[in-house]
């Protein structure tokens, strides 16, 4: 095998690194990474689900990429314990944290969309809604070193 | 307190299965040891690396896993231990500042997230899921992007239930939030179908996620909860491992169930379920170069004359499904038999079941050397069609013959009849070895082409050739172009070896280019074990041409077994990730009962390569 067929790259990927603290959610870096890509959601059957998807847009507004996921974005954490039976859960005061998405790297890809429903139950009734919404074709944001 | 407490050392890639744009990458992180204590880190990460490795699905799955380790040194050693936890009062100044008593808990260790991803995003770009090792023997861990786990004994198990969530969208199995006996508003799980592949809120069988992996003979749902203000307490009425809906799941007494009793997302010290083993299995899959043999349950009788497999959406939900055809050749007239495996994904399993075994009504001759299968909608109806094909070894000269299914049906049944038995004209030779048949537009003029091949057998070393069938009309007759019907025989060059058990043909963008690829594969018969090889010919022009070359015989690798009746190729964008998987199809005849094995090849390189 040639040394190009080694390092022969797969797929264009973006790496999506956002922070979120209470309601607002920010998209930190942009990442163009040679690796797999996660398959979408598009092959049908999908069943509309409670929980987060996200939704790469064209510049009209067409789903070109669509994947749901478990919700990253945490109002509690999990606490664990060595015996069965011994997690637990403790709400957060103020939901902070990071997350990171993979999306494949489109040249028509425009806009990046998040949806989240909750399992909680007063807010599961209201059902799934956007929670934001991101320029994809905009310079990748800068971040202060630390 | 912050990353100016030390300084990222390096990357070591400790576990090395190729190369990192193709594999899954694990990524193990040093937090709170000092410069002189990253030998320990060393050993720790080597320790969970064996570990994890050694974990069912993990293990079957390591071909396809690179682990790395990133030094990352700190100026103090351990972690935060408050003493308004009940710890030692420690503040030692760490890189990612891990820290324990979070929230008032102990054993809620936290660190500085995105610092971690910093590090990780610039020394592993392609990383798949990362772990941070916190040098310190309080017993702890936390989730969220980065999972993180403490030194304590059975601490790591934190890690891999972690992984479950951050890497593989695993939900939580376990039915309460805050504990059993503690939760007053966890009764009933609200409406509405979680994400997440191992919970579900529904109770009927048909509706269930998992339902393929439920036996017949097992109820559904096995358990429900007597009293939905409380955590069920009965025991398992079911031997372990069974698969069903119990319920109690998602954080919730009733309406949500799980698929076992018991799992690694409902306790740390469990096995993880079939289900959630299989979410592993379709998240890494891809990841190896190529999946183990899957067997096609069923009679294959015990002498066949020929094989093949094909990838179509016969039952139109979107996802692929493999059609095998096999020739039996019980003494006397043969016959030929297809059937399909319903939803194969994208860890190689069939999900949707198999169809029954579909007779293919007359004449396949007494002795053949080669058969084929492929589908289309010929008809132009919207239906697939099925094309299935054979090579008649009548003694002397051998022929070839076509015929069309019309119009399958979702489970996969001939509804239009059959075409009649349709002569393919010209040289197929005295003595084949294969034979298969594909389906594609190769003139662009919006009609399917029929590709035929031959592994001729002429004594000494065998040779490869394809002729197309121009231009097949709504009635499966080839209509030419160009003022000819067929085009000439063509040779695919290259070795074939001199004995052969098994040859077919695929067409299809194998490279990603964008344009029509012929994947020729065969099976070689030297003495002892046989061995399967596949080789591409780049771009098939207007003509029929190879136009750009073709590679030599690409070996793939593992078990063919030592006598086999029928070889199959197909191409198939099987894990939905854009990029073409090879299907690779054997009939192993072991003496008694045949036996038909598939296994797939994943993401094609743009050299035609499984990496």
């Amino acid at each position: 095998m040639t040394d190009a067929e080694q390092h022969d790259l797969p797929q264009q990927a973006l790496r999506l690194v956002f922070e979120y603290e209470g309601d607002e959610v920010k998209l930190v870096s942009q990442q163009r990474v040679a690796m797999l890509v996660p398959p979408g959601d598009t092959r049908g059957g999908e069943e509309e689900r409670a929980g987060f998807r996200y939704e790469v847009q064209d510049r009209e507004g067409r789903a070109l990429y669509r994947r749901a996921a478990r919700n990253p974005i945490r109002t509690d954490m999990e606490v664990f314990g060595p015996e069965p039976g011994s997690f637990t859960h403790v709400e957060t005061a103020e939901p902070r944290g990071v997350f990171t998405l993979l999306i494949p790297d489109l040249e028509e890809a425009h806009t990046l969309a998040l949806v989240a429903g909750s399992a909680e139950p007063e807010q599961a009734a209201r059902g799934p809604r956007e929670i934001a919404r991101f320029n994809l074709s905009a310079e990748p944001p800068r971040r202060e070193s630390k | 307190m912050s990353t100016a407490d030390g300084s990222v050392v390096g990357v070591t890639k400790i576990v090395e299965r190729g190369p990192d744009s193709r594999r899954w990458n694990l990524v193990l992180v040093s937090e709170g040891y000092r410069s002189s204590e990253l030998a320990n880190f060393a050993t720790h990460a080597q320790d969970f690396a064996t570990t994890f490795l050694a974990t069912p699905p993990y293990d079957a799955l390591k071909g396809g896993i690179n682990i790395h380790r990133i030094d990352v040194s700190s100026t103090d050693s351990g972690a935060d231990d408050p003493t308004a936890c009940g710890g030692s009062g420690a503040t030692p100044a760490t890189y990612f500042d891990a820290h324990f008593c979070n929230s008032g808990i102990r054993r809620l260790l936290l660190l500085n997230d995105i610092s971690v991803l910093t590090v990780v995003n610039a020394r592993v770009p392609e990383w798949h899921a990362i772990l941070v090792i916190v040098n310190s023997t309080v017993y702890g861990g936390g989730g969220g992007a980065v999972a993180k786990y403490s030194l304590a004994t059975d601490a790591a198990l934190i890690g891999m239930h972690e992984l479950g969530h951050a890497a593989f969208g695993l939900a939580d199995e376990y039915e309460y939030w805050a504990g059993c006996g503690i939760d007053t508003n966890r009764n009933n799980h609200p409406v509405g179908e979680p994400t997440e592949p191992n919970v579900t809120t529904s109770n009927t069988r048909a509706a269930i996620k998992w339902r393929d992996l439920i036996a017949a003979a097992t109820p559904v749902p096995i358990t429900t909860n007597p009293d939905c203000t409380m955590c069920d307490p009965q025991p398992s009425p079911v031997a372990a491992g069974t698969v069903g809906a119990f319920e109690g799941a998602h954080y919730y007494h009733c309406r949500a169930y799980r698929p076992e009793f018991d799992c690694r997302m409902r306790n740390l010290a469990a096995p993880f379920c079939a289900v959630c083993s299989r979410q592993i299995r379709r998240t890494i899959g891809p990841h190896l170069p190529w999946s183990e043999p899957k067997e096609v349950p069923g009679w294959f009788g015990a002498e066949d004359q020929g094989a093949e497999i094909a990838v179509a959406d016969v039952s139109g939900n979107g996802q692929p499904d493999l059609v095998v055809f096999h020739v039996d050749n019980p003494g006397g007239e043969n016959h030929g038999y297809y059937r399909i495996g319903f939803d194969v994904d994208a860890g190689a399993d069939i999900t949707g079941g198999w169809s029954t075994i579909e007779a293919v009504p007359g004449w396949f001759g007494a002795e053949d050397q080669g058969a084929g299968i492929a589908l289309a909608d010929i008809s132009g109806n919207g239906q697939p069609d099925l094309v299935v094909f054979h090579v008649d070894n009548p003694g002397g000269e051998n022929h070839g013959y076509y015929r069309i299914g019309w119009n399958l049906d979702t489970t996969g049944k001939v509804t239009g009849g059959w075409s009649g038995i349709k002569a393919v004209p010209g040289w197929f030779g005295a003595e084949d070895q294969g034979a298969g048949i594909a389906l594609a537009d190769i003139s662009g003029n919006g009609r399917p082409d029929l590709v035929v091949f031959h592994l001729d057998n002429p004594g000494g070393e065998n040779h490869g050739y394809y002729r197309i069938g121009w231009n097949l009309n709504t009635a499966g007759d080839v209509t030419g172009a160009l003022g000819t019907a067929w085009s000439d025989v063509k040779p695919v060059p290259g070795w074939y070896g001199s004995e052969s058990h098994g040859a077919a043909i695929a067409l299809g963008d194998a490279r990603g280019t964008g344009q029509i690829d012929i994947v020729v594969n065969h099976i070689d018969n030297p003495p002892g074990e046989n061995h399967g090889y596949y080789r591409i010919g780049r771009r098939v022009n207007f003509g029929g041409d190879i136009a750009d070359g073709i590679t030599g015989p690409k070996l793939i690798p593992g078990w063919f077994g030592a006598e086999n009746q029928g070889a199959g190729v197909a191409l198939a964008d099987i894990s939905g990730n854009g990029r073409m998987d090879l299907v690779v199809f054997h009939l192993d005849n072991p003496g008694g009962e045949n036996h038909g094995y598939y296994r797939i090849g994943w993401n094609l390189s743009s050299s035609g390569d499984v990496l």
